[in-house]
This record gives C-alpha cells, structure tokens and sequence, in this order.
C-alpha cells in the first residue's frame, strides 16, 4: 500500500516534470532547428523536435488528469521550449561575441515563434492520446475497488 | 501509484539528458561563432590625419584582418569618431563591401566627416576614437554576423597639405 500524495506535492512533482520535459524539448529544438545547423553537429532532422514534443507532451498527459492544467502546461511546455532556444539563438550577443543589434533580437523572437507554433500541434496530439492512454494505464496498474473513493485529482473541486 | 513514478523517472532523465544537450549545444554555438567573429579591426597608428585646418573632416586608415576559417564579406560598416569620448562625427561616404579570405589582411582608407559644431573647434587637441559596427557576410554560414568595432587614435593635430 502506497501513501496517498499530498496535492501540495504531487503538484510539486508536477511543476518539476514540467520543468524536466521543457528542458528536453528546448534541447530537442536546439539540436534539429535549421538556424543552428552550422554552427552545432551533428545537427539533427527538425522531426526530432517534433517528435519531442509529441512525447513531452504525451508524457504530461499521463500524469496530469485535469483537462484545462494539462492544456496550459502543454502550451507553457512548447512556449518554455521555443524560449530557450530564443535566448539560445542570441546568446552570442549576451556574451559580447557579437553587436547586440535589433535585427538580431527580431531574428531570434521570429525563430523561437516559429518552432513554437509548429511545436503546437504535436504537443496537441501528445496531450490527448497521454491523457486517453492515462485513463487506460491507471486502470491497468493501479485496479481500485469500487468502493475506494477516485484520488482527489481525479475528481472535480466542489 | 507505481506508474506515477515511472513517468516521473522517465521525465526526470529526458530532462537531465535534454540539460547536458543545452549546455553542450549552447558551448558548440558560441565557440563556433566566436570563431567566425574573429575579424580583427583596427587603425593604423599614425595614419589618421585632418584634411582641413578647421577640422572638418579626416581620413585614416583601418586595417582589417580576417581571423576567421572561412572567407569573408565586409558587406556594410558605419563608424563613429568620438573626441574625448563625445560625438562628433561618422563615415557618412557609402562602404564599398571587401572580401578577405582566412587571414587575408586589407587596409581601406576611410574618410570622417565632422557634424557637431560644438566639437569640431577641438579636433585638434582632443583625444580621438573612432567606434561602430560593421556587418560580415561568411561563405560559411547562412546569415549575416554584426559586431562591434573600436579603436583609439589619439591627439592629432597635423593637417593634410
């Protein structure tokens, strides 16, 4: 028999998964991205990031129940992702390699939007069949009796 | 509650894989353009002289040295001439882009053009800087790179005759 989590933990857990997958989408995006192909090898096809995010987000869905939470943490996991590979991109300025110029900064705002929106969509896709497969994992690992009362994060708040 | 954590496990390594791949991705960036960004520019001492006694205008000569692996294009520079670090000119005449191959070394004579009235009285005993950017385009590379450029020149007073 297992303890229950605390919410104040699980959604600790959580934030913490988050922050593992966002980072692993970030490197996903920087490693396959065509902006940075000259500069990093070996460069990657852009479906590794693609691919990424349909597995971060598919991972996000297994563990997050609640439909609006899963959705705002899918669209801050692809958001979180495209800005590190923003700052990544101007990075050279910070460090004083190169002029910080506002063409520069627009080239890095206009990438990191890019990937983000095209990130959008297999994060979508990810979401949805972690949350089904979520339903279907539980069910098959964690049998509960039908007099045991569903963990609090699977009901609504009332 | 075991799945729980075997997704959380999972997620925790992605996350620690994808942190070393940052740092590494980042450091592979950054070295490789610092290499490419290794233009050297500087003034030729010596060589900067007034073309009019009343100061309005000077030419110098600045050397460029391309300490990159790969043959570049100077393709625009503007730069600033500065007495005792205040404003008081630029290069207002069009750049006329150089290509210089791994290092390759040119020297292009660049004309100023003094345009703060209150300063020009003193081109003769301030003490002369000339700053700005220039914009190179790298047969290797797919964009374009823009750095900062700098260079001290000193008190001059001698005029062209």
């Amino acid at each position: 028999m297992t303890r229950p989590l605390s919410p104040l933990a699980y959604w600790l857990i959580i934030a913490l998964q988050w922050f593992a997958l966002t980072i692993m989408q970030a490197a996903a995006i920087i490693w396959s991205s065509r902006a940075l192909e000259k500069y990093i090898a070996p460069s990657q096809s852009t479906l590794l990031f693609l691919g990424s995010a349909l597995v971060g987000a598919f991972l996000l869905g297994l563990t997050i129940r609640r439909g609006v939470v899963l959705g705002i943490l899918t669209i801050l996991f692809c958001l979180g992702g495209a800005a590190i590979y923003g700052a990544t991109i101007y990075s050279p300025a910070w460090e004083g390699i190169i002029a910080r110029v506002v063409s520069f900064q627009n080239y890095a705002t206009q990438q990191a939007m890019f990937v983000f929106i095209w990130s959008l969509l297999p994060a979508s896709l990810g979401a949805f069949a972690g949350s089904m497969t979520g339903v279907g994992v539980r069910q098959a690992l964690e049998p509960r009796s039908t007099d045991e009362p569903a963990p609090w994060w699977e009901t609504r708040g009332n | 509650m075991r799945w729980f954590w075997i997704i959380i496990g999972i997620s925790g390594l992605l996350g620690a894989t994808g942190a070393w791949a940052v740092v590494e991705g980042i450091s592979q960036y950054n070295g490789t353009l610092r290499a490419y960004a290794s233009m050297e520019v500087r003034y030729v001492p010596d060589s900067f002289v007034w073309q009019d006694p009343e100061f309005g205008s000077g030419r110098a000569e600045i050397r460029f040295t391309n300490g990159s692996p790969s043959t570049a294009t100077v393709e625009a520079m503007q730069m600033f001439l500065r007495f005792d670090g205040v404003f008081a000119g630029a290069t207002y005449e069009p750049f006329e882009a150089i290509t210089l191959r791994p290092d390759e070394t040119q020297v292009v004579e660049i004309t100023f053009t003094v345009t703060s009235g209150s300063q020009q009285s003193r081109g003769g005993e301030a003490n002369l800087a000339i700053d700005g950017w220039m914009r190179l385009d790298y047969i290797d590379l797919d964009r374009t790179v823009t750095l900062d450029i700098g260079d001290r020149i000193g008190v001059v007073d001698r005029v062209e005759e």
